[in-house]
């Protein structure tokens, strides 16, 4: 699964430990997350798009081919 | 994420279960007279440890003291550490009885105790490090 959360983080100006706090993960996971190691689940994933007031689908893109 | 908080009475109650059953496998086992009584100590104390464990775990998972990545990566930590364990007693009860090796160091159970813990750890540090 793919992911704009870098570009949203900068967009709004936030760091990586700023966003944790925010939606209370680590920052290490915001880094996986962003890096694409780490897929997070559909809870947190609706945290991020309600804390940057955006859609689910604006942050993470699903590719039925790549397959995760 | 880990947080700074004071014990819970859960806690105190779960970390008493553990210390009880750690005690109950271990020492009280090993000094009561009766082999019967000793097993049955054994699989208590064990039981109680695991109970505890599972127990404090869900009970941080419902608390969001760890976030959910941490938890997927303990769960994976657990599951290689508990097959890496089913094999090292297969392999150390077939070596044990094909050939004369001893372990002058240590009870070889006890060498076989570490080996979850040693899997545990290695597999824990790699997982935060790939995933």
């Amino acid at each position: 699964m793919d992911n704009d959360l870098k570009v949203w983080r900068a967009k709004t100006d936030v760091t990586q430990a700023e966003l944790a706090d925010e939606v209370d993960v680590s920052r290490q996971t915001i880094n996986a997350i962003e890096r694409g190691r780490y897929d997070p689940s559909l809870s947190l994933a609706f945290e991020l798009a309600r804390f940057f007031d955006c859609h689910i689908e604006d942050i993470f893109q699903y590719d039925p081919d790549e397959g995760s | 994420m880990v947080s700074n908080h004071q014990l819970t009475t859960h806690e105190i109650v779960i970390f008493g279960i553990m210390a009880l059953g750690t005690l109950a496998s271990t020492v009280g086992a090993s000094i009561v007279g009766d082999e019967g009584i000793s097993a049955f100590l054994a699989i208590l104390g064990g039981s109680a440890v695991a109970l505890g464990g599972v127990w404090w775990y869900r009970l941080s998972e419902r608390r969001g003291e760890y976030d959910e990545r941490y938890h997927q990566i303990a769960l994976r930590g657990g599951g290689v550490s508990l097959w890496v364990f089913y094999w090292a007693v297969f392999i150390w009860s077939t070596v044990e009885s094909n050939t004369d090796i001893t372990t002058p160091v240590l009870d070889a159970l006890t060498w076989l105790l570490l080996v979850p813990w040693v899997a545990f750890g290695l597999t824990y540090l790699y997982y935060t490090r790939v995933m």
